[in-house]
């Protein structure tokens, strides 16, 4: 029995880390920092002992570049004069300036404002993106220790890449929670692995203290989170690369050996006529080999009836699936109802002590999974497709 | 005995639970973005908040462990949706990426990787190949209610509406839920049962958890009872989907409808305005564009009409087809003869109710309205009680001097919804008005 429920626990630790694995997590980050609707911002913030300075850097994409171009052309003559230009850039600048705010120990600082540049660049599809820079300066006293709060709120409802960053000069930055460095070279060059994470950092705090040095400025990694999914993402890893490559006898047994286990923890999860199980075994008074017969059954039938029912899959290719799982929920719900019964028959039939001792262990047989009543096998499927979050009905068209 | 089923029992519910608490922490775990990013959401500038978690969640798992096919392909998933969602073409590339990605990890049985080009090839509406995806999974796997999603999406586009119905049966067979009776409702609705249509609407807004897919279902639901010219109806769903997800633009859309109807010109043009900000898609440009040229501005409509143009070039750039919103496009810019070639290259590759009422009025634009009569029939052939269908229709008839088909075709769409258009639906009361009594 001790064995029992120590295979039990392992059983268990195993599901505990697989549930832990296709984790559903609470943040939300838009992708692509360069979709082509995209207003991508950069905040360069440079902290002096006298004073704060800030480079912004605005990069429209495709479309909104397109959708500024009248606020721009306001002689609406078809091309952008450098006075046009001018007037835009200040524009843009002065409502950055009232969205970017920056409190130095809770004071807002009132920004002097300076324009430095507008620009179209060249974009996919034979259209443009646009570049606007600019440069904001407050006064400020960092001599001694203080909290630099900066929010950016430009913006605020598109879509973009927002980065800020952070360097002091005679500052010292204590654990300086943003680098020192653009990853972008601002705004100039976006990753573009498939896995890009892109920033959406719109608030930033320092801690600041005279010193010299920027700070060794922090690194944008991107964070494995908690030891415990790190050490499954190791372990996962040293799996892929194990079976990733030739199959051996070894790793064929190794892959068997762990299916086992699975399987083992597959069967211990709720569901799979357990409750019928406790039921029967406390309805009987059971002892541990009752216990260990019926789980013996259950583990047989289980096994065994996916097997046939695979084999009979592949077999046919005639039969269809849908038809096999509304026969196979009838007969389960049959086989619940004369499990049922036939504990009730018992028990009336205790009542009336006639005799004590049933063979019926064989009544109990348990079902492959049938449509939907089985959820653990339904998961599987989709391990990132909880709450129907890629099946969403049809695609719109555009 | 009893002891330790209860220890084994209360120790399964403390394992899961750990599981669990772990699963949370995996996901939100602090990364320097990732604090940024819940504040983002806030902002509400993403529509699909659990989209975006799924895709973040992905990524994170893919970096740390690359090999894993499956991950792949949710994430290729997950990417197409966020193109639909967002209206943003840049995905579908990093979409088709990663899809590809999992199919070289795994080239064969990876039926996930194929329904997810399935999906990727319907939104950039390439439904023969999308239909013939699905297909091939549906040969490994017959069980698979997504190939079914894929399918039904592709054949109704593609005019074979009795194949659409069979695989959405399929789908609600192998997995009701809100996906399969969205699809059902939809398909209904092709048919012009519009009161089915609804219920069935209602059934996937019960089955719907998530606030972007209540809001989709609140959305849908508007959009029946403005089809049916039930504007106070149509406008409590807008503001109930709003209520559930403020996110969720199209609804805004709704309401710049319901309120252009109602003749708040003003306010449904600032609805306009913001939503075109925040999700250029070319379906809404040209909506925006003819309210503007029905309020008496046509230069700002010509704007978004240029907007839309480049909108469909970043569209075709990022490897989509669309050929019909280039017909509609070209009539709304004036340019007819190119309106009939585009809507004659859609309809080449399918004979959807849409194609066929798109080049019916381009060519009757073009003044071929002998030709154009036989399409707007097909057009309404279903029997879909569509205005614009009919309104159409109408409008080739007057052209043929067949005034008493004209008659009952513009009333028949003005009876279904008398504001169906800003422009057209005045355009069929005046065309009423100049037949005269019967």
């Amino acid at each position: 029995m001790r064995r029992l429920v120590s295979l039990a626990l392992a059983a268990l630790g195993v599901i505990g880390i697989v549930l832990a694995l296709p984790a559903r997590p609470a943040s939300a980050q838009p992708l692509h920092p360069l979709g082509n609707f995209s207003v991508n911002q950069a905040i360069g913030l440079d902290l002096y002992p006298d004073r704060v300075a800030v480079t912004a850097i605005v990069d429209l994409a495709e479309l909104p570049t397109l959708q500024e171009r009248p606020a721009i052309d306001t002689t609406g003559d078809g091309t952008v004069s450098a006075p046009e230009s001018t007037a835009y850039n200040t524009r843009v600048c002065n409502a950055m300036a009232g969205a970017v705010a920056l409190r130095v120990d809770g004071h807002r600082v009132q920004w002097s404002v300076r324009p430095a540049g507008f620009a179209y660049r060249p974009g996919s599809a034979g259209l443009h993106t646009s570049r606007v820079s600019c440069a904001f300066k407050a006064a400020a006293d960092l001599t001694r220790p203080a909290t630099v709060d900066l929010v950016n709120g430009y913006r605020a409802d598109r879509i973009g890449w927002r980065e800020i960053t952070a360097a002091g000069h005679g500052v010292h930055i204590v654990h300086p929670p943003v680098p020192v460095r653009s990853v972008t070279n601002s705004l100039r060059s976006y990753p573009a692995d498939l896995l890009g994470s892109p920033l959406d950092q719109r608030s930033a705090r320092l801690q600041v203290e005279p010193g010299d040095g920027p700070g060794a400025g922090a690194t944008i990694h991107v964070s494995g989170g908690d030891p415990v999914s790190r050490w499954i993402a190791q372990a996962d890893r040293a799996l892929e690369r194990l079976v990733g490559g030739h199959l051996t006898p070894f790793v064929g047994a190794l892959a068997v050996l762990l299916a086992l286990m699975l399987g083992a923890a597959h069967a211990a999860l709720p569901g799979h006529g357990k409750t019928v199980m406790a039921a029967y075994i406390a309805g009987r008074r059971g002892r541990r080999r009752d216990a260990l017969t019926v789980g013996a059954i259950v583990t047989l039938t289980h096994t065994g009836g996916v097997l046939v029912l695979g084999l009979l899959l592949t077999a046919t290719a005639g039969l269809a699936g849908e038809v096999v799982l509304s026969w196979l929920g009838i007969a389960s719900g049959i086989l619940v109802a004369a499990v049922g019964v036939a504990m009730l028959a018992g028990v009336l039939r205790r009542r009336t002590p006639v005799h004590h001792h049933d063979h019926g262990h064989s009544r109990l047989m348990e079902l492959p999974c049938a449509g939907q009543s089985c959820k653990s096998c339904s998961n599987d499927d989709n391990r990132f497709d909880h709450g129907n979050s890629f099946t969403r009905p049809w695609p719109t068209s555009t | 005995m009893r002891l330790r089923f209860l220890i084994v029992g209360l120790t399964a519910i403390l394992l899961t639970g750990v599981g669990a608490v772990f699963g949370l922490r995996h996901g939100e775990s602090p990364g320097p973005g990732s604090a940024q990013a819940s504040s983002s959401l806030s902002a509400g500038q993403a529509p699909a908040d659990q989209l975006a978690a799924s895709i973040a969640r992905a990524q994170k798992h893919l970096s740390a462990v690359p090999g894993d096919y499956d991950a792949w392909a949710a994430l290729g998933s997950a990417y197409t949706e966020r193109a639909r969602v967002t209206a943003d073409p840049a995905y579908y590339p990093k979409a088709e990426g990663a899809l590809r990605r999992s199919l070289k990890l795994r080239p064969t049985g990876n039926p996930a990787a194929l329904v997810g080009l399935g999906a990727l090839a319907n939104a950039r509406h390439g439904f023969a190949t999308a239909r013939d995806l699905a297909h091939r999974v549906l040969r490994m796997d017959p069980y698979s209610a997504d190939a079914y999603g894929v399918l039904a999406d592709a054949q109704t586009q593609l005019g074979h509406p009795a194949a659409a119905t069979e695989a959405i049966q399929h789908m609600l067979d192998l997995r009701p839920g809100l996906a399969a009776y969205a699809r059902a409702s939809y398909d209904l609705e092709q048919q012009g049962r519009l009161d089915d249509a609804v219920a069935l609407m209602h059934r996937a807004l019960g089955d719907a958890v998530d606030p972007a897919d209540i809001a989709f279902c609140r959305y849908q639901l508007g959009e029946l009872a403005w089809r049916a010219g039930r504007l106070d109806d149509a406008e409590t769903e807008y503001t109930r989907g709003q209520a559930a997800d403020p996110a969720y633009l199209p609804l805004l859309a709704g309401h710049a409808r319901v309120a252009a109807a109602r003749g708040h010109t003003a306010a449904a043009l600032a609805d306009y305005a913001e939503l075109t900000a925040r999700y250029p898609s070319p379906g809404y440009l040209m909506d925006y564009a003819t309210l503007l040229r029905a309020a008496g501005q046509p230069a700002r409509a010509d704007q978004q009409l240029a907007l839309a143009t480049a909108a469909l070039r970043l569209f075709r750039a990022n490897g989509g087809t669309d050929d019909l919103g280039a017909a509609q496009l070209a009539i709304a810019q004036g340019h007819a003869g190119q309106a009939v070639l585009a809507a004659e290259r859609e309809w080449s590759r399918r004979h959807f109710a849409d194609v066929a009422d798109m080049l019916g009025w381009a060519l009757h634009r073009s003044g071929a309205n002998a030709e154009a009569i036989s399409y707007a029939r097909q057009a309404n052939a279903l029997g879909a009680h569509n205005s614009g269908y009919l309104f159409h229709l109408g409008m080739i008839e007057l052209s043929l001097g067949r005034n008493a088909d004209a008659r009952r075709d513009l009333s028949a769409a003005l009876a279904l919804n008398p504001h169906f258009s800003p422009l057209d639906a005045p355009a069929a009361t005046a065309a009423l008005h100049r037949l005269g009594p019967r």
